[in-house]
This record gives structure tokens, sequence and C-alpha cells, in this order.
């Protein structure tokens, strides 16, 4: 029973719960990918100070599981609206879930690809999520900006120039900023080994 | 005690702010302060109550109360009835507050969905037992589960097990194959 806000533990069962019921359902002769986002991804790789959330949001999923998903109320899986807010080849650095399960794998976006995520949507948690130190001290700042100018990701992903254009925006002169001011106050190496 | 919605929303409120309270005003504050993922939960928690006008005394923040003056509008029929405006106006509402109703459901939804996979490990273990040559006394015994209810379950009872011990012998079941 869950029915309420979800803190770690909870996330954990129910993403293992819907790996056992897929096992019971569809057999272990193959392994199936669901590719988490949200405050779920964050929360399970520790990238956020928040310790809880509302629901877990399951971008992308095998079609046979979909159904077993479905029955999990607690999963959001309308977030198409996410799709173009990520760069174009995010597929490419998904990073594995620390979620033990049996024939489904739980991925997620890599930091940077959830960091232009956030950059688009920028409201105060995403503001919160992206400021907070181990978010900052985990990026990877030249692919941050591979993904954010570079020609074939969120440039070709984004359906909308304006919102692209705004995102850029967002970064340099919202994010940087802020981001620059936390992250010297924390003296983080990475930072000052990126020549900021 | 039975359960109510608005006693689950007054609890989900808590845990979504962390704040232990049930006044609204602490609620609001918080919202504003440091838990803007709670504000529909709370705007909901106030239509119950009968006391959405209250929330815009107790905030601050323009773009919360953005989002709840227009909520105030579309529920001013549903005073005191948050949750059949919820069932009512579902499909017209944003995503943020079906999920309210949704995580309400999911208790329900959960119950249903765990006596089905209950039973469905009763049939895995069934198979298992018969495949391996093991008895249902020793997998009782190596479990430290109750004969009866380990017994009844197999038969097709799955009100005699949780979940948790239902997997435990599923799991031990297989691996004895």
């Amino acid at each position: 029973m869950h029915g309420g806000a979800l803190a770690t533990e909870n996330l954990i069962e129910i993403l293992r719960e819907i790996d056992e019921e897929a096992t019971l359902e569809l057999g272990e002769s193959r392994r199936f990918q669901m590719i988490i986002v949200g405050g779920c991804a964050l929360i399970l790789s520790q990238l956020t100070q928040r310790t809880i959330t509302r629901d877990i949001d399951a971008l992308r999923c095998d079609a046979s599981l979909a159904e077993i998903v479905a029955r999990h109320l607690e999963v959001n899986t309308q977030v198409g609206v996410y799709a173009d807010r990520l760069p174009a080849g995010f597929e490419g650095r998904l990073v594995r879930l620390p979620v033990e399960s049996q024939i489904v794998d739980f991925y997620r976006p890599s930091n940077e690809d959830l960091a232009v995520m956030k950059l688009y949507s920028w409201r105060r948690q995403d503001r919160d999520d992206l400021l907070n130190e181990s978010m900052l001290c985990s990026l990877d700042w030249s692919c941050l900006e591979k993904l954010i100018y570079g020609p074939g990701e969120a440039k070709a992903s984004c359906g909308t120039k304006l919102v692209y254009e705004r995102m850029v925006k967002t970064y340099e002169q919202d994010f940087l900023p802020h981001a620059a001011r936390n992250a010297r106050r924390a003296g983080f190496e990475q930072w000052k080994r990126s020549g900021r | 005690m039975k359960r109510t919605f608005r006693r689950w929303l007054l609890r989900y409120c808590c845990s979504l702010t962390g704040v232990s309270t049930t006044s609204l005003k602490k609620l609001a504050s918080a919202v504003c302060e440091h838990a803007p993922h709670a504000a529909e939960t709370v705007f909901l928690y106030a239509l119950d109550l009968g006391r959405v006008d209250d929330l815009a005394k107790n905030t601050e923040f323009e773009d919360v109360c953005e989002g709840w003056e227009e909520m105030r509008s579309l529920s001013s029929e549903y005073s005191g009835r948050a949750e059949m405006f919820l069932r009512d106006r579902r499909n017209a509402l944003p995503n943020r507050y079906r999920k309210v109703l949704d995580a309400y459901d999911s208790i329900e939804a959960n119950a249903a969905n765990d006596r089905r996979v209950i039973a469905m490990m009763a049939q895995k273990t069934r198979e298992a037992l018969e495949a391996s040559g093991a008895t249902r006394y020793r997998l009782a015994k190596d479990l430290g589960i109750n004969e009866g209810n380990l017994y009844a379950w197999l038969a097709g009872d799955a009100a005699k097990m949780s979940r948790q011990t239902a997997r435990r012998a599923w799991l031990y079941a297989r691996s004895l194959v």
C-alpha cells in the first residue's frame, strides 16, 4: 500500500514490484528496459536534497511492460512532453538505476541530460534540484555545453526554436551565475578544473 | 479507523511539506517557502475544508497564488467536496491535480493488484513444487511459514498470505527446481 508521498524505499519497492510482476507474467527469457526521469531518477541517484516525490515518471518502457506499469497508479506514463526536452542522443548516455531486479533494467538519462531537461522547465523545484551541490558536483561541464550548443543534441530534439532559445538563455543568464556562486562557495575541484 | 479522503489528504499534505500540522496556514506557508510540489494537495485540502478563500490570505508568492486562483474559479461549486471535484472534473484538470486522485486511488488499486500477484505466485509455487518433487510440508518448515496458511494459499485462498511471504515461498520453491 502506498497512496502517499514516495520516499526512496517506496520508489525501490514499486520498481521491484513491477519487475516481479513482469517476471511472473512475461517469464525470464528476455530482459526489458524502463527509462525513469523526474524526481524519482534524482532521488534514487542521490542527486537532490529532496527525499520524497509524488510519483514515478516513466519516459519509456517496452510495450510488453505497459500493461503491468499501468496497474501502478504511482507511475506516471504521461510524460511524452519530456521527450523533446531531452537532447537527441540521450539514449546513448543512459545510466542504470541502483535497483536490484530480475528481468527489468531501470535506467535514467545522464546527469547532463537531466540538467538540460531542468533548464527547459526551470520551475522553483528545478532550480533547487539543479543548483544543489551534489548535482553541480557531478556535472561534466564540457558534455553539458555540448548538449546545449551542439548541433545534434538539444538543438535537434527541441520542436520549437523559441523554446530552445529560452532554455539557452536560462542556462547563460540564470543558471551559470548561480551555479558559479554555489560552486565557488563549496570549493568544487571540478569547477576549478573546468576553468570557470 | 475508516479511511476518508480528507484524512488521507491531510496526511499527504504533511508528508509532502514535511510539516506535521492540521493548520491550513502552516501548510500554505510551507508550500510558499520550501514545498511548491505540495501546492495542489494543499489547495485540495483547503477545498475539502471549504476554506479556499483563506489560502490567498496566507500566501506571499505570486506563482503559487496564480495557480490557486485559477483552480479556485474551477472548483467554486465544490466547496467541502474535493474528492467529487476531482472525479467530476478529472479530464479538465491539469495533470498535477489528477495525480493527487491517482495517489489516493492507488491504495485500493495496489491492494487489488497484490491479490492478483499473490494468486499468481501460488500457481508458480505449485508448478515449482511439482517440478522439484518437494512437498508443501518441507516448504512450510524450511521457511517457517504457518502450514495451514500455506496450504490454503496454494489451494487458492490469496487472503492467507502477504505478498512478501508469498514472494519468499515462490522464490524458495523456484530455487529447488
